[in-house]
């Protein structure tokens, strides 16, 4: 695959205001001394030419109450006491369990800035209590510094064909872009994610709304979609893609298929899908000509006959028998074997199925990666897992739990600042620009900004990638995989 | 008038069997509903421009109608919380909090989310769906603790959901037999069978009229009534004007046998608390009615193993266990959740042999729609609600309902059908949500889940052969 050179520059964001961690008050007894000016090297408070008014206008550049050890702490060197800082309420209304507050700001840093946080405080994951939130790597050295990190040359790349036909395939990080179809999402999405694969040398996927043309440039590096809808599968399609990926399951509402919601397929997203706007789409739910793994095999062999260079992957949910189906698509010709697990995101779906449906994925790489290890199969098929893959960490949490390497969508959406508000499904679609086909909405964002902050994100994923490594001791990726001895679990820990 | 044809598909150009589907019409809100977050608006800096009022695209923000100059205060319970507002306001005057009212509304297993989810279902409907994927915890107590399955290739199609080949949510009450018996004429002996037929496995509990009125009451009758299923009531004192319902009620008899004697009479099921002498009380009501199905109500005690079993091979129609508010057995050691109490005695019972002879209803903790699934496969036939209906007439769930007029939402002085309608809606919802789990199982019937454990997937369970012996 070629490698693009890619340049990591600042892309800031979108909108006006950031989102303050603190607030910084100023009562009626400020005297507009300017002490407080003077004193901030962050440059909180700030004079304005032309007016001797004091303002704390760059209010979420201010450290909070961990200020106190310094000596240049306003609070306590305002000579009125007009100052006070406290924690900011507004971010108790941003995100959830799964992706805190900290998370969302911590992955808007890295797609404006390219890089992890200068005071090694990455933010590893959420609060869920569970899952990749409970696990922990078990460190080995500490911390490098990023020199000499990039002079390490510590192996990230992943092999995608392990079997003994079709074409040597790899990508350049242990990751790719998740399904998001053009109808769930809005084109400069897209094309977001689709430079953002060029740029790091791995690859994105269309979902299952067809093929814009707008992504034909992208071709290489992106990995097309057949559900059962078969929107816009066409055989050009086919054979534009590296990848073609079987769409049997989807984690965030496993069994019951896609569902674009009638809102959202504009006059636009009908045409590439060969449908009527305005009305729901379901995927009909399973793909009524596979029964077994040698109807699935004909699937395949379908695939193969279009396209002989295509790789395939067979992307399934997490149900009680995951490891069973991974069997199954090995047996039936798969190279990839793509474990949706049931916490990641999704254009829309019924709450019931997000939260009940099927297992967390964090439960099903190791029960495949076990199963395939037992069958004596384990290096013949590369397995990505997905659904709830939210940091660097995770994704090396999941690697070490027998992934080859992961699949990412909400992580990606929220480089673009997604606020993960959760209104994609409804009327106009993403009121930020980005789970949208609304026309005007659309126009919020520009492509190649998206292509910035996405490329931006990897960048930084990859060099905490990197870290995990060097800090685990290994040098390559490869190595990782299935290495449970260096995790431990919070609950777990030393009950043996 | 809707013609039906022989196979339960309607004519009237509808694409969908009558049977099993539930009409749902829009039932506003009588009250503004408590959003999740306040928007805050800095009078001081705010300069009225407008910003916000472009930016927002769910209408929170608007002018003053009385005085366009000024910005009026944001219509919080719109706001769905996009940021967009805040981020794009040029002089910073825009924040927001969580809603301390909505922090208020219920308790820890009644949460807000659940609630207000609650108030949608029964506005709308429709079942919720959003995007971004799930945001709660990896895992929970009770119901929590558990993920129901799913099935990677056979199943119903996806429009077989909801049209073609419906998936059946019926239950049967009453005993199953697994033979019959005949004197020596060869007459059957005993009683034939009574089976009632429900299609939705979800009962109504009572409501008391002293607490809610008459007017809650007649509603509750109603949607019964309309959905085909039953509602419990207390005879004592119970209005006269709503007897033309009692097809649908069951009587809760207490120990007066004699004053219940013309709700009985009338019912097509009745419910007497377990008590040393149920033996003597069910024989008195077969003698008074002796079409009625019988049910036996009493919570999960440390010998409710062997009182279910003496009642199931007794000739109980129909038990129900009865858990607290927050789905626990309190008088069990160390309190249980509904599901584990549940399939301890249902489970008993398998071991006995005599599951099937009776239908086990669970009542108690089943607060949202994807209880009903997870208390089946624990081992319940049907479930009984109370609270989530009253919580579907905009009930706060404060608890201040045992003093007279103190509820903050009149709710005893709702029209009954806009009530009733409430109620439908919520349960069309349900079922709705029942199909979705059962058809990402393949299941195509409701009545095949019941303590399907296979069928579930148990947090305990995943921990210790997935994490447990690996990362100590």
């Amino acid at each position: 695959m070629k490698q693009v050179e890619k340049r990591i520059v600042r892309a800031p964001s979108r909108f006006r205001n950031a989102l303050p961690r603190y607030a910084v008050e100023r009562t009626v007894r400020c005297i507009r001394c300017g002490t407080c000016v003077e004193l901030c090297p962050l440059g909180v408070h700030e004079i304005r030419p032309g007016q001797n008014l004091v303002t704390s206008p760059n209010v979420e550049r201010c450290i909070g109450i961990s200020c106190r050890e310094n000596d240049f702490f306003c609070v306590a060197h305002c000579p009125m006491e007009a100052l006070s800082i406290s924690e900011n309420p507004l971010l108790q209304t941003l995100g959830d369990r799964r992706w805190t507050p900290e998370l969302i700001l911590s992955t808007w840093e890295l797609a404006e800035t390219g890089f992890p946080p200068a005071n090694g405080k990455a933010v590893e994951g959420g609060d869920s209590g569970g899952g990749f939130d409970k696990l922990r790597f078990r460190w080995k050295r500490e911390a490098p510094r990023l020199e000499s990190l990039l002079e390490a040359r510590i192996n990230l790349s992943v092999r995608l064909n392990r079997r003994d036909r079709g074409p040597e395939r790899s990508i350049g990080l242990p990751l790719y872009g998740g399904g998001m179809s053009f109808g769930s999402i809005s084109l400069p999405t897209m094309i977001g994610k689709a430079g953002a694969a060029r740029n790091m040398g791995t690859l994105t996927c269309t979902g299952e709304g067809g093929y814009p043309d707008e992504l034909v440039p992208y071709a290489p590096w992106v990995i097309t979609q057949v559900a059962t809808g078969l929107f816009g599968v066409r055989e050009e399609t086919i054979k534009l893609a590296p990848v073609v990926e079987f769409k049997y399951a989807q984690g965030a509402k496993p069994g019951l298929g896609g569902h674009l919601l009638g809102d959202k397929v504009t006059p636009a997203v009908a045409a590439l899908r060969e449908t009527v706007p305005g009305h729901s789409l379901f995927s009909p739910f399973p793909f009524h000509s596979v029964y077994s793994v040698e109807d699935h095999r004909k699937h395949l062999d379908w695939v193969l006959e279009i396209n002989p260079d295509a790789l395939v992957s067979v992307k399934v949910s997490t149900p009680t028998d995951v490891d069973m189906v991974a069997v199954g698509s090995y047996y039936a010709g798969a190279h990839i074997v793509h474990l949706d697990g049931g916490y990641g995101g999704t254009g829309a779906a019924p709450e019931i199925a997000k939260k009940n449906i099927a297992m967390p994925i964090e439960y099903a790489i190791p029960k495949v990666h076990r199963f395939l290890e037992q069958e004596g199969i384990r290096d013949e098929v590369t397995l990505m897992a997905g659904g709830g893959i939210r940091t660097a960490y995770d994704a090396a949490k999941a690697i070490a739990l027998g992934a080859d390497g992961v699949v990412i969508g909400t992580a990606e959406l929220v480089a673009l600042e997604c606020c993960r508000c959760g209104n994609c499904e409804s009327g106009r679609g993403c009121p930020r620009g980005i789970a949208t086909t609304d026309e005007e909405m659309s126009c919020l964002m520009d492509p190649e900004w998206a292509i910035q902050r996405i490329t931006n994100l990897y960048h930084g994923w990859k060099i905490q990638l990197m870290e995990i490594l060097w800090r685990l001791d290994l040098d390559s990726v490869e190595e990782l995989r299935g290495r449970r001895d260096l995790l431990f679990h919070e609950d777990y820990q030393g009950t043996r | 008038m809707e013609v039906t044809s022989m196979n339960g598909w309607s004519t009237a150009g509808r694409t969908r069997p009558v049977r099993y589907s539930i009409e749902t019409s829009c039932a506003l809100p009588r009250y503004t509903p408590v959003g999740r977050f306040r928007v805050l608006r800095h009078e001081k800096t705010c300069i009225n421009c407008g910003r916000c009022i472009k930016e927002c695209i769910y209408d929170v923000h608007r002018r003053k109608p009385e005085d366009p100059r000024l910005m009026d205060e944001p219509l919080s319970h719109l706001c769905k919380n996009c940021f967009r507002c805040i981020q794009q306001c040029p002089t910073r005057s825009l924040s927001k909090i969580l809603n301390p009212e909505y922090l208020r509304l219920g308790d820890e297993y009644w949460t807000p989310e659940i609630i207000t989810s609650t108030w949608l279902q029964a506005e709308t409907g429709r079942i919720p769906v959003f995007g971004a994927g799930y945001r709660g915890p990896f895992s929970g107590p009770g119901f929590d603790s558990m993920w129901t399955d799913m099935s990677e290739i056979v199943r119903p199609t996806r429009d077989g959901i909801h049209g073609r080949e419906y998936i059946h949510t019926g239950i049967d009450l009453g005993r199953k037999p697994d033979h019959l018996e005949f004197d020596g004429a060869g007459n059957l002996a005993g009683l034939p069978a009574r089976v009632v037929h429900l299609p939705i496995p979800v009962l109504f509990g009572a409501f008391p009229v002293d607490l809610y009125g008459t007017k809650v009451a007649e509603a509750v009758c109603l949607a019964a009534r309309s959905l085909g299923t039953f509602f419990a009531f207390d005879p004592g004192n119970w209005p006269s004007l709503l007897n033309r319902y009692s097809s649908s009620g069951v009587p809760r008899i207490g120990d007066d046998l004699e004053k219940a004697r013309a709700s009985i009479q009338g019912a097509a099921m009745v419910e007497i608390p377990f008590s040393k002498d149920w033996g003597k009380k069910l024989e008195q009501i077969r003698k008074i009615n002796p079409d009625a199905l019988v049910s036996v109500a009493l919570p999960f005690t440390p010998d409710a193993d062997t009182a279910v079993e003496a009642l199931a091979a007794g000739s109980a129609d129909v038990i129900h266990l009865m858990a607290d508010r927050h789905g626990r057995a309190p008088l069990l050691p160390g309190s249980p959740f509904l599901k584990d109490a549940l399939q301890w005695i249902h489970l008993h019972l398998v071991e006995k042999r005599i599951r099937d002879e009776v239908t086990l209803l669970a009542s108690g903790g089943i607060a949202a729609a994807e209880h009903v699934p997870k208390a089946i496969i624990s081992g319940a036939d049907g479930v009984v609600i109370t609270y989530p209906l009253l919580i579907g007439l905009e009930c706060l769930a404060c608890r201040e309902c045992s003093l007279p007029d103190t509820c903050p939402r009149e709710i005893r002085h709702i029209d009954p059908d806009w009530g009733a309608t409430r109620m439908i809606n919520l349960m069309a919802a349900w079922q709705n949500q029942l199909l979705e789990v059962l058809g990402a199982m393949g299941l195509r019937e409701v009545r095949r889940l019941r303590g399907e454990t296979g069928r579930a997937l148990y947090f305990d369970q995943l921990e210790r052969e997935v994490f447990q012996e690996e990362f100590r």
